[in-house]
């Protein structure tokens, strides 16, 4: 009997700080949404008064603190267009179009930035299409959920009186994770997706400096990335042409995260 | 000494300029000239031959009867027009008669085969009167021909301009080609001091090239370098006008008495009499001349007001039009792309395509312009409208026929294009509404959308929340966390069924299943011997003593646990369980008789017993 009070004690103090730590994390979490919307405000009412540079480097700011958001992205994408940087701004358009990939602001606000700079949007099929009206992320977690869901009913299933109806949840389960995998085919090489933000960017016969170029890119244009050596990468046009570009210039669109300035890593 | 060394340095450097006239020649021209094409039996003319970008090898002049060809030496010139540098090199002969009449010289070759034009050289007994009638094959510049301008007298001047249209009736707003011509007299050097330029508010002149084309002519029998600039002429005000341009150059010409020593200057003053040299280059200066050229009588008419269509809008040409949509197949709210495109020849400045307006069934924005010319000139071309376009409503439309019109300057009337209609298959969908209306009330939206007489040249405002933030835009089939995530249910799902299959299969072993039984109850009975042991209960204790025992005996030689008594454990051991027995012997004394033990026999009987199921086990 003596030795279980103190375990109760362990315990009683356990739980009490994960609650703290719970309490604290919910707490960080609200007070950052609640700055980054400050924050936010103040770099739209920047873009409103005609201060693009301020609204670019608040938007970036966000971004760079928070993660990607498909508002902030659109914003900045705004910002980048009235400053006439439109590889930049077409590069977060894109962005934006990843997390909302049925949102119709953003595919006006696209294509007119194309428009402008001269660059031809990427042609799609009518599957690319289809596979494009989800996010990935979204494509991914039905996934997870019908996995989930097929390794549930075929593992607990003969557990259950009604077999039959396992199976059909089984068998729409496996449906959806069927369509999840060919619209992950589909959108494979998109995931490369790097978009020109520098004008008349030049792309080189090797991945250094004083090679020599072979033909320039387009602010603006979406190339492919192969593959990346050192500061450079591997850029493969539409029309089948590559050359290394400097990563300085160029922006992929699923980047990894954030990095001010840099147009997120490559 | 030092005199001989000067003579090679000039030798050699005359090596070096044939060299590199040699080595930057890309083919060999030549051309043959007279200075005079009639002289008086007993004068001389002087025939020059000059050879283009190749080597300087001397010309085979062919004999000609009557006539005495001797050499009298030869010239080198460089020309740099634009920067491009051109070589030649001339080579001189006198020329008498030994009668007169009318001579032909046939056409003088080169070792590679390229000639000259033949010449013909007419010998009179007395001084010619009048000047032979030219053989040019283009009338002198000071003739004027057709539409060209009025020029400078090429027998008298290095150089001299010409401009050359198709026609000198124009309408406003009209566009026609126009060529510049600069003409410099073959073996001259010139250089361009900028570009043509047009001195009159009533027309207005295209970007010129600044590299224009370069060629070689003859007019009034006199070989001329022809530098040629390809542009667009329009008329911007009615009424007659007179076209001038001007073109400021630098020619080098050759001077008696004044000749400027390249040697001398490069090489320096060496101190040697070189009158020699004098006499054979001649002197050179530069002279800076604004070659005028003149088009007179330039008649620029108004358009017509008869017959002009409503949908005109200033076009003076001859156009094209044509309009694709992409994409053909949307939903309701989405834009499309409509591009216009207006092909052909005219004042593409002048064309403009207001697009698709706006109606019940399309909101459209304002169209934006590229124009891809197809010349140099800017002339011929495709001006290209792109219009974004919003469907408002859904099911099979049809983007319109739209007009174009302009004024032909050819026909003189005016004409209207029609594009063919486009269908479109739109789905109903719910951002139709979103997309082109107001907001109905207060900003709660995530967006403030745009409103209906924005402009598509407007960007879509900017959103007002910031709405959930991610770390990545690295899909998370990327990530490892989630890989691992969707392996957790693969591998519980292949556990589960490992498991499940074996335990089918346990229970399906009748031998084990009966193993693990008698092993179970052996671990109960050494319990429950345990617990009599601290009880000091001897019945209890050796009950569960000889369970024990028969237990690990049953099991072993695969009969029920009942089957094992004293005598059939004397049968199968042969003896050698005497433990056993006197175990067995002891328990049914204590068990009918109730005798107490102390715990010291108990506990030597339990080692016994354990002693026994150790051997067991080991045979």
């Amino acid at each position: 009997m003596t030795t279980q009070v103190p375990h109760d004690q362990t315990t009683r103090r356990l739980i009490r700080a994960l609650f703290i730590c719970l309490v604290i994390s919910l707490a960080s979490g609200t007070v950052q949404a609640a700055t980054a919307s400050q924050e936010f405000e103040r770099a739209n009412t920047s873009f409103e008064s005609g201060n693009y540079h301020a609204a670019i480097s608040q938007y970036e700011s966000i971004l760079a603190t928070n993660g990607y958001s498909a508002a902030v992205l659109f914003n900045l994408g705004n910002a980048y267009y009235r400053d006439g940087q439109l590889g930049a701004a077409i590069l977060n358009f894109e962005r934006a179009q990843v997390l909302a990939p049925r949102d119709a602001n953003i595919e006006l606000n696209l294509n007119l930035a194309r428009q402008k700079a001269g660059v031809s949007t990427p042609k799609s099929s009518e599957w690319e299409q289809w596979a494009r009206i989800l996010s990935p992320n979204t494509l991914a977690w039905i996934g997870a959920i019908a996995l989930i869901t097929i390794c549930l009913t075929l593992g607990l299933g003969r557990f259950v009186a009604s077999f039959s109806r396992v199976k059909v949840v089984a068998a729409v389960a496996g449906v959806a994770l069927a369509g999840v995998s060919i619209a992950y085919a589909i959108r494979w090489s998109e995931f490369d997706r790097a978009v020109v933000i520098a004008a008349n960017a030049p792309a080189r016969i090797a991945p250094a400096d004083t090679a020599s170029a072979s033909f320039t890119l387009k602010a603006g244009e979406t190339v492919a990335i192969a593959k990346s050596y050192g500061q450079f990468v591997l850029a493969r046009t539409s029309d089948g042409r590559s050359g290394w570009v400097s990563d300085q210039e160029i922006g992929r669109v699923f980047a990894p995260r954030f990095a001010s300035g840099k147009h997120g890593e490559i | 000494m030092k005199a001989r060394f000067h003579w090679l340095m000039m030798i050699g450097a005359f090596i070096a300029v044939v060299a590199m006239t040699s080595a930057s020649a890309s083919a060999s021209q030549i051309t043959a000239t007279l200075d005079s094409q009639s002289i008086a039996l007993g004068d001389s003319a002087q025939l020059t031959v000059t050879v283009t970008g190749s080597d300087a090898a001397e010309p085979d002049v062919p004999a000609v009867k009557g006539l005495e060809i001797a050499p009298a030496g030869q010239s080198s010139s460089f020309e740099s027009i634009n920067g491009q540098i051109s070589s030649s090199v001339s080579f001189l002969y006198q020329v008498t008669a030994d009668r007169a009449g009318v001579f032909t010289i046939p056409a003088i070759q080169l070792p590679d085969g390229s000639s000259s034009q033949s010449l013909t050289l007419r010998v009179s007994k007395t001084a010619p009167g009048a000047a032979a009638p030219p053989l040019s094959t283009l009338p002198a510049p000071n003739m004027q021909s057709g539409n060209e301008s009025d020029t400078a007298d090429a027998n008298g001047e290095p150089a001299f301009l010409r401009v050359i249209v198709p026609k000198q009736q124009l309408y406003i707003g009209e566009v026609v080609p126009v060529q510049v011509k600069a003409y410099f007299r073959a073996g001259m050097a010139a250089s361009l001091n900028g570009l043509p330029t047009l001195n009159s508010d009533a027309f207005t002149l295209n970007k010129l090239d600044d590299k224009p084309d370069q060629s070689q002519e003859t007019v009034g029998g006199l070989p001329y370098t022809v530098v040629t600039w390809s542009s667009a002429l329009s008329a911007v005000k009615t009424g007659d006008y007179d076209l001038h341009l001007e073109l400021p150059v630098v020619v080098t010409v050759r001077e008696k008495g004044g000749r400027v020593d390249p040697f001398k200057q490069f090489f320096g003053d060496s101190g040697v009499d070189d009158s020699a040299f004098d006499d054979f280059f001649g002197g050179m200066t530069e002279k800076p001349l604004t070659l005028q050229a003149d088009l007179s009588n330039v008649k620029v008419s108004s358009l017509p007001t008869m017959d002009r269509p409503t949908s005109f809008d200033g076009a003076v040409g001859n156009f094209e039009v044509s309009a694709e949509a992409s994409p053909t197949k949307l939903t309701e709210g989405d834009p499309i792309t409509l591009r216009l495109h207006v092909s052909g020849q005219g004042n593409f400045d002048r064309v403009d395509f207001h697009g698709l307006a706006t109606s019940a069934a399309w909101k459209s924005y304002s169209t934006r312009a590229q124009f891809e010319p197809a010349d140099s000139a800017g002339y011929a071309g495709t001006k290209t409208f792109e219009q974004a376009v919003i469907p408002l409503k859904s099911g099979q439309q049809e983007i319109p026929v739209m007009r174009f019109s302009y004024f032909d300057p050819d026909t003189h009337r005016y004409v209207t294009r029609e594009t063919t209609p486009i269908p479109i298959d739109i789905a109903p969908g719910i951002s139709a509404s979103s997309a082109v209306a107001p907001p109905a009330g207060p900003a709660t939206s995530s967006t403030r959308l745009p409103s209906a007489n924005t402009s598509m040249t407007d960007l879509a405002p900017n959103k007002v929340e910031t709405g959930s933030f991610i770390s990545t835009l690295r899909p998370l089939i990327f990530a490892p966390w989630f890989m691992v995530m969707q392996g957790v249910p693969v591998t519980a799902l292949i556990a589960g069924l490992l498991l499940h299959r074996r335990q089918k299969r346990l229970s399906q072993d009748l031998e084990r299943t009966r193993n693990r039984s008698a092993k179970a109850a052996i671990r109960e009975q050494l319990a429950a011997m345990g617990q009599a042991l601290a009880a000091n209960s001897a019945p209890a204790f050796f009950i569960a003593a000889r369970h024990v025992v028969q237990e690990q005996l049953a099991e072993r030689w695969k009969i029920s646990a009942m089957q094992v008594t004293a005598v059939e454990i004397n049968r199968r051991l042969n003896g050698d369980g005497d433990d056993l027995r006197n175990l067995f012997a002891v328990a049914d004394d204590v068990v009918y008789s109730g005798r107490r033990m102390p715990a010291t026999e108990l506990q030597h009987w339990k080692d016994t017993v354990m002693h026994q199921l150790k051997n067991l086990e080991e045979r």
